[in-house]
């Protein structure tokens, strides 16, 4: 067989072609392990696998030896069919095509090959370490469930299953990634679901085309279908309670091999607020609690652009001993209000992202020293006035006061923009600057669902899920559900 | 934006701000000045008027509500006469947003903005409400839901402020002045209660179930005049018609007095931006579907290749049209009423409904 | 770019870039600023004169951490800078011109007005404030008693740092009601247009040790104006009964004899009501009533002790004529002035439209001739902790 031979797309019934083409496609993955054997009828077999991802014990105690009492012939029918009956830790499915049985080699897989068959038995032997399962980092609680999602899709669909011990729970598995054959699940109730929101999501997984799928992030944008805003259009979470709530509600979960966020969508700007902690406490606690998020989202969005709308072009709306205090803090700063705040918001900005990236263990050391040491140096030096540091530090705890991470990133690029709005207009250009990030949050949508639904489309009765945290007993009797508004256009 | 996109309650919350946002800045000025003590009568007059009015436009609207504005009428008028009554309720629309554009301006830089130059702030205002334009009024209209309940709340709040220090005297003798002065009085409130007529550009949008007969139109019209009402009232007993009528924009002098005390300073300002907010929403309706309707008589495919020049057009225009604030207050309160109540808002309405009634009785024959 | 063409980016980008392009214009750092604390108007010659009591806030705090002693040799904590001019415009032109720091009169508290521009009219003068961008309609309107405006911006004490705060806080300590600009145009603006601004005079505190004789604004309700003119004042006894009649009894202390006779003694109420009720009487002739209501508590009663029915009863007559004879006298005065301070001729006009149809033209005779009853009801409610004079031995 010359090299330059078109390669075969089905498996032969020759073990030794099917051997050759095997050698050649796997030529330089020194990871693979030929093992031959031969069953009990005499038939010539081979063993294919990764020593890095396959359960060789499994391998040797369990697949081995059944292979060796292996006594039937090909001659005698329904080869393939009879095997599997044989051998009970097959799968239903096997390969007769090449590029198939060569992702489940990749994949962990352990590829029987016998002579006279021309089809190819994978054994489950997959095993890849995964760290287990811990306490959730991005979306702590106090009260309530601690677990998260890990890495492995496995797990992470049993802990659904457990929570949801229902046959209406359906997962479709599929494969995205051209290259790396990401194993991708769809999750959803069914009967909660709208169907035809149900086709959308379907069609859009199936639209994604991407070499390779190393996260769920890389999936948002396909999903949403909109690059060009700062709003996230779909959530992510690390939570399996999460998941499960919004399942209920009718939405889909997307959980990806590798990553250990679950995609909910459609989203509403409003799930962005929703901290599993809402549901756990009483329903006063969990009212007042999210009215201090949306309270902290419009401060971590807006309090340095009204500050310096107040101070600079509005000091009419303070207070005079307000005032005298403002002006008395400001003596001897040098530079004007606007770059006061820039410069600030920038170095916050610096902070947060070394304090990010920095071990655990110095990372809050690094915080400290940022915002105490260098916030007292500069205030002492006369570069910045106390009364910034207030400002902005009032900002940054706000921000983190956002139970979401998605928000919680984008909510700096409106600051941004605000202050520079205001610092031309003071509060007349904040507040155009505030309609325009407004009007455009409300043309976006998620899967056809309108971003400010409920509120902006006037569905009074989920209002309850919103503005209040309603009491269980009415949540518990009519389950919120996002209804596909659907607009015309997809 | 594909058609019948919008619902009820999202259309009753884009129109009662639409015609209250302008009626509230310069338009008590008129009253004021006319009707004198009578002036909250020439509202309430305005408002039964504004009834009437809306009987004409319901009937206007309620036959073949999927049609849009110019094919209404070439359907009605014949195509000539058609495109023509089109391109005039088109051009009211560019007429008005010329109008608007430039009292929210002034309104910012007399109250608070007094060294910015006037075209960035119109520019400002232009550029919000091409943004809204360009993302079509579904955009729109849930942008001005959220807003809205403050847009309300901000009359509520200066009502009851209002009624710290209330001189209810000051609304008695209504007709002191003469029947006539009340009745002059209330042209201006009238005419721009009648811009409720652009819901002939807005009714092939609002979603199919609820097109049948707008009835919620009645509420609008009544819900605005008396919203109107209480504003003036608020004026009144607040101010009284002798200081009210010195004031440009009345119903920011009774914020400012009222609330200037040392811990509620300024909240003047921040409803006087919201309504800013209210007038966007209000721009960006109008240059949408001018811009609509001038496509469709022209053929044009492409709008939203329109709105930067028909925007900048139209701020060059607001800005360069009128001199003064004076002028301005001039046209919005004794030209524009009479021009618009000459034509889109009151007489074409009125005159076309023998036309509707005739098609109406046809159809009802077939 | 290619991405960015056609798309929502695009103009979101030049809507920032539009507005970012040009500077800030009605913007001012508070450090650049001199915060106006008041203003004084005065009639110099044939021109006016514009003094302005600003505050550098950065000054005013970090002096203020340092207590001054006894004062004198220091600076004051606040600048005055004064210019005269053919019209306020014009002077406060050439404030600005000297000012290196943009004046900012958002925060204004008080025009004091000197006394000869009061009677000359203020309304010309006020005229640049009331149409400020700034909500100056809140500041106090203070005619400077006999003197400038000028003056009462220099009083200083230990109490108050800054004249003009220190009104404020006197406003707010002892519940002074003064007109604002505000109320002055609204009353200005009245169908009887006179009404009753306040007067303040700078003195010192004779009655206290030398070296502790604090300089103060003593503040009355007292000038009376017709229009925007000042016409007169009324005495010390009538500016107290009309603030008693305008704004009610605010827990004013009060002492008044027992008796009518010459060296009785004297006893102490403390006196809250709510502002009097005018009522306009058409029968026969055009009248007024003045219904007062207060309720009194007694805070001095050496003489007499309160232990029955009757002995309340007859304290309560005496109080209520008392206050009435106080009140009628108000009321000689102001019909004698023809001042109608209390606007009754918009009641006239809302309730007997007829009438005040016939009399408009010559409402201040009519109101001079107007007949005043006036009512005084009032009530004991308590003695405070004591239900007897201490001393009072069986």
């Amino acid at each position: 067989m010359s090299q330059t031979a078109p390669l075969p797309k089905a498996i032969t019934p020759s073990l030794e072609e099917n051997l050759l083409y095997l050698h050649q496609m796997l030529q330089g993955c020194d990871d693979f392990v030929f093992r031959p054997f031969r069953t009990a009828a005499d038939i010539p077999g081979m063993l294919v696998y990764s020593i890095l991802s396959t359960d060789q014990n499994f391998l040797s105690q369990t697949v081995l030896p059944a292979l060796y009492r292996l006594e039937m012939r090909p001659e005698r029918g329904f080869f393939p069919e009879a095997i599997r009956d044989r051998l009970p830790f097959l799968p239903e499915k096997t390969f007769t095509g090449w590029p198939d049985a060569l992702v489940a080699l990749s994949g962990g897989s352990t590829l029987i090959l016998l002579d006279g068959v021309a089809e190819t038995f994978p054994a489950a032997t997959a095993q890849v370490e995964h760290r287990g399962i811990e306490r959730s980092e991005t979306e702590p609680v106090i009260r309530g469930p601690q677990e998260a999602f890990t890495e492995a899709l496995s797990p992470n669909l049993a802990i659904i299953r457990a929570r949801m011990k229902n046959p209406d729970l359906k997962i479709n598995l599929l494969k995205l990634g051209e290259k790396s054959h990401t194993d991708v699940a769809l999750a959803y109730l069914e009967g909660e679901i709208q169907p035809a929101l149900l086709a959308e999501i379907r069609k859009r997984l199936s639209g994604i085309k991407l070499p390779s799928v190393q996260e769920s992030g890389f999936l948002t944008e396909f999903l949403a279908r909109n690059s060009y805003t700062p709003f996230p259009l779909v959530q992510s979470t690390e939570r399996p309670d999460k998941v499960i709530a919004a399942m209920l509600e009718g939405r889909g979960a997307v959980l990806v091999e590798g990553s250990p966020f679950a995609l909910l969508l459609p989203t509403t700007f409003w799930h962005f607020f929703q901290s599993p902690d809402d549901y756990f406490q009483s329903f006063f606690v969990g009212t007042i609690i999210r009215w201090i998020r949306y309270l902290a989202y419009i401060l971590a969005a807006a309090l340095p652009a009204l500050y310096l709308a107040f101070t600079v072009f509005q000091p009419d709306m303070l207070p005079l001993r307000f005032l005298f205090s403002l002006s008395a803090a400001r003596e001897n700063v040098p530079v004007p209000t606007v770059v006061e705040i820039l410069i600030m918001l920038i170095a916050l900005d610096i902070f947060r992202e070394a304090a990010l990236r920095l071990p655990r263990s110095i990372g809050p050391a690094i915080g400290i020293v940022g915002a105490l040491v260098l916030g007292e140096a500069a205030v002492s030096a006369g570069i910045i006035s106390p009364i910034m540091v207030i400002v902005l530090a009032l900002t940054a705890i706000s921000t983190f006061a956002i139970p979401t991470e998605d928000l919680r990133s984008t909510v700096r690029i409106f600051s941004y923009a605000l202050v520079l709005f205001s610092s031309v207009l003071g509060l007349y250009g904040f507040l155009l600057g505030a309609s325009a990030i407004l009007l455009h949050a409300c043309s976006l949508d998620s899967l056809g669902v309108p971003y400010f639904a409920p509120v902006a489309t006037l569905h009074w009765r989920e209002w309850q899920d919103v503005f209040v945290r309603a009491p269980w007993p009415v949540i518990g009797s009519k389950q919120q559900k996002i209804k596909a508004q659907r607009r015309g256009r997809h | 934006m594909q058609p019948g996109k919008l619902s009820k309650r999202q259309v009753m919350g884009l129109l009662l701000p639409f015609v209250l946002s302008t009626d509230v800045l310069m338009i008590p000025g008129a009253p004021l000045e006319l009707a004198r003590r009578g002036a909250w009568l020439s509202s309430l007059l305005a408002t039964f008027l504004g009834v009437g009015l809306t009987f004409f436009i319901v009937k206007l609207v309620s036959w073949q509500p999927r049609l849009r504005v110019t094919e209404r009428f070439r359907r009605l008028l014949g195509r000539g006469p058609g495109t023509i009554t089109g391109l005039v309720f088109t051009l009211f629309i560019f007429f008005s947003y010329i109008l608007v554009i430039r009292e929210g301006s002034e309104l910012v830089r007399i109250s608070f903005l007094p060294d910015t130059p006037l075209d960035v702030i119109t520019a400002g205002l232009t550029l919000v409400s091409m943004y809204g334009a360009l993302l079509g009024m579904e955009a729109v209209s849930r942008f001005n839901i959220l807003v809205f309940p403050f847009f309300l709340l901000s009359f509520i709040l200066l009502f009851l402020a209002a009624l710290s220090h209330p001189e209810w005297t000051n609304l008695w003798h209504p007709l002191q002045s003469g029947i006539g002065c009340v009745i002059a009085g209330a042209f201006a409130p009238l005419s721009w209660l009648g811009e409720l007529v652009v819901i002939v550009f807005l009714i092939p949008d609002l979603s199919p179930g609820e097109q049948g007969t707008p009835f919620f139109l009645f509420f609008v019209t009544l819900g605005a005049g008396c919203l109107m009402t209480l504003n003036i009232v608020t004026i009144q007993i607040s101010l009284g018609w002798g200081l009210g009528q010195f004031y440009t924009f009345p119903i920011l002098q009774v914020g400012r007095s009222l609330f200037s005390r040392e811990s509620l300073r300024g909240l003047d300002v921040l409803i006087m931006t919201l309504w800013v907010m209210g007038v966007a929403t209000k721009l960006s309706f109008l240059l949408y579907y001018g811009l609509h309707e001038i496509c469709h008589i022209f053929r044009v495919r492409n709008m939203k290749s329109l709105i930067l020049p028909g925007g900048l057009l139209f701020q060059v225009l607001s800005l360069t049209s009128m001199d003064s604030v004076k002028e301005l207050e001039y046209v919005t309160r004794y030209l524009a009423p009479f021009l618009a109540l000459g034509t889109y808002e009151g007489i074409i309405p009125i005159l076309l409904f023998p036309l509707i009634l005739r098609y109406l009785k046809k159809e009802g024959g077939v | 770019m290619r991405f960015l063409r056609g798309h929502r980016v695009l103009p979101v980008i030049l809507l920032c870039v539009l507005l970012l392009i040009p500077g800030c214009w009605s913007g001012h750092e508070l450090t650049d600023q001199l915060i106006v604390l008041g203003v004084g108007l005065d009639k110099v010659g044939d021109q006016v004169r514009l003094t302005i009591q600003g505050i550098r806030p950065e000054a005013a705090i970090s002096t203020a951490s340092s207590p001054s002693g006894s004062g004198g040799s220091e600076q004051p904590p606040f600048s005055l800078v004064a210019a005269k001019g053919d019209s306020v415009q014009e002077a406060l032109q050439k404030i600005t011109r000297r000012v290196p720091r943009f004046i900012y009169g958002g925060h204004n508290q008080v025009f004091f007005i000197g006394e000869s521009l009061a009677r000359e009219g203020i309304m010309p003068y006020l005229d640049l404030f009331a149409r400020s961008q700034w909500s100056q309609e809140a500041a106090w309107v203070v005619i400077a008693r006999g003197g400038t405006g000028q003056e009462l911006l220099t009083t200083t004490n230990l109490v108050a740092k800054y004249p003009s705060m220190g009104l404020a806080e006197t406003v707010r300590a002892h519940q002074v009601d003064i007109p604002t600009l505000f109320q002055f145009l609204l009353h200005y603006h009245e169908d009887s247009g006179a009404q009753i601004l306040v007067s303040a005079a700078a003195v010192k505190n004779q009655t206290a040790p030398p070296g502790y004789q604090m300089e103060q604004l003593r503040l009355q309700p007292n000038a009376i104006f017709q229009g925007d003119k000042l016409k007169g004042y009324l005495d010390d006894s009538d500016g107290e009964a009309y603030a008693w009649l305008k704004y009610g009894f605010q827990g004013t202390r009060f002492s008044f004899p027992v008796s009518a006779l010459p060296g009785a003694p004297v006893l102490g109420v403390s006196l809250s009501s709510a502002p009097a009720e005018f009522r306009i009487l058409s029968t026969p002739d055009l009248g007024v009533g003045v219904e007062v209501n207060c309720n009194f508590s007694v805070t001095e009663d050496i003489p007499s002790p309160l232990n029955s029915p009757a002995a309340i009863r007859a304290l309560e007559n005496r109080l209520d004529q008392t206050l009435s004879q106080r009140f009628s006298l108000l009321f000689a005065h102001l019909q004698a002035d023809q001042a109608d301070v209390f606007n009754l001729a918009e009641k006239v006009h809302a309730y007997h439209l007829a009438l005040w149809e016939k009399d408009k033209g010559r409402w201040p005779e009519v109101y001079a001739q107007l007949p005043v009853e006036i009512t005084v009801n009032c009530h004991f409610r308590h003695s405070g902790v004591m239900s007897k004079y201490p001393g009072f031995k069986e």
